[in-house]
């Protein structure tokens, strides 16, 4: 079949390319899987293609940076390569390469490989005050205000409320009880309504 | 994206009332607290969708053929008896799929994509040219990663470590050559490192280096 990656500028036959994308395309993330697993070289990217955007927007999310979301995407792409063919199936694929993903970043949060957030001091908690003209250009951005709250809680959160996956996909991605994700995304929303300004926190 | 309220076991989504109601009853505020959560969700909802920036997906897209590359068999020298019946079973597996698979394939795409052309370029095109190299891989003996490393060990050692993202057969000033595109594992910086085409164990030539920042 194909010789290696396609590339820009590249010769190739008439339509070669397109044709073949067309007929991966086609192609269910199961089935793509597989056939990656049996040494389709192109079948990978288009899994890879298919989802990246998903993956990216939750890295992006959790991490707060580009490039260490970049990182983590990366990390995580070439690990589902190298992995794929462990799959067992009592996921969806699509589950399976974002728990790939959430993993990588939880890895590099707890490695310290991300780059360090700015420290907020406690006092300088932006509260509901009455200028709301101020408390508009005071208070915390949604992003950095996520960068705040502990990973777990953050997790939880992005996946839910940012993604808007349902509860039980987002427990599936993060391998918890379903209960869990819902206590997880408690806290980190009261956290939250707190540093974006909604709430004073508890004396 | 948009599952929003998807969630079969809680289409109405009682999972945040419940939050909500939790919180109320435990905040003698219970007023502020179910419209600051109520605040907050929406506000975390209302995040926009980020696009991935072009030049993260080439990168990303660079990765993966480089893994490509490099999951290639190298050869089973090493592979023991039990292993490699295993193994020739398999590939004889493989080999009829792939034998199938690629009847179809040229009947319904055409004919397979020849390699790439054999690039002729000067030094002051090498830079460009590495740039259109990422995430080709047809750089002959040197795919091999065992025999790219013993070859940059020998005549760049720096680089001998590096992670290939690409590389073309090229006849630079006149000589045949392999261009490889390595990453330095510094951010933003790649080397672009052209040797002869023999070049292994046994040594080689350094035709030309350059690190793009």
């Amino acid at each position: 079949m194909s010789a290696g990656p396609l590339s820009e500028g590249e010769e190739k036959p008439p339509g070669y390319p397109r044709a073949r994308a067309r007929v991966l395309d086609t192609l269910a993330d199961t089935e793509l899987l597989a056939a990656h697993c049996a040494g389709d070289p192109d079948a990978f990217d288009q899994l890879a293609r298919r989802h990246w955007r998903e993956l990216w927007a939750i890295a992006l999310r959790t991490l707060g940076d580009p490039d260490d979301a970049a990182d983590a995407v990366q990390e995580a792409l070439v690990s589902a390569y190298r992995r794929a063919a462990t799959f067992r199936g009592d996921a969806a694929v699509w589950t399976w390469l974002r728990r790939i993903v959430v993993n990588a970043c939880i890895d590099r949060i707890r490695h310290e490989r991300v780059r360090p957030t700015e420290p907020w001091p406690e006092r300088d908690l932006p509260s509901r005050g009455p200028e709301p003209a101020v408390e508009v250009a005071t208070r915390m951005a949604v992003g950095e205000a996520l960068a705040m709250v502990p990973v777990e809680q953050r997790l939880a959160v992005v996946l839910v409320d940012v993604q808007g996956y349902p509860v039980a996909e987002a427990a599936a991605i993060l391998e918890v009880p379903v209960g869990t994700v819902k206590s997880r995304c408690a806290r980190g929303r009261a956290r939250l309504a707190v540093l974006l300004g909604y709430l004073r926190e508890e004396s | 994206m948009a599952q929003r309220a998807s969630d079969p076991d809680d289409p109405v989504g009682f999972a945040a009332l419940t939050d909500a109601a939790w919180a109320a009853r435990s905040d003698p505020r219970s007023a502020e607290v179910l419209d600051a959560l109520t605040a907050t969700r929406a506000e975390l909802a209302a995040l926009p969708d980020p696009e991935v920036p072009p030049e993260t997906a080439a990168r990303w897209e660079a990765a993966l053929a480089a893994e490509r590359d490099s999951s290639r068999p190298a050869g089973d020298a090493e592979v023991e008896p039990a292993r490699r019946r295993r193994r020739f079973r398999t590939r004889v597996v493989l080999a009829l799929s792939a034998a199938a698979a690629a009847v179809v394939a040229v009947a319904v795409l055409g004919a397979p994509r020849p390699a790439p052309p054999v690039l002729t370029v000067s030094r002051v095109d090498l830079v460009a040219v590495a740039t259109s190299a990422v995430g080709v891989v047809d750089v002959g003996d040197l795919g091999d990663p065992a025999r790219r490393e013993a070859c940059l060990r020998a005549v760049l050692p720096d680089a001998a470590r590096e992670r290939l993202l690409g590389g073309r057969r090229v006849v630079l000033d006149g000589r045949p050559g392999v261009l490889l595109v390595l990453a330095t594992g510094t951010r933003g910086q790649l080397h672009v490192v052209t040797v002869d085409p023999g070049c292994g164990p046994a040594g080689g030539t350094l035709l030309a280096q350059v690190t793009v920042a």
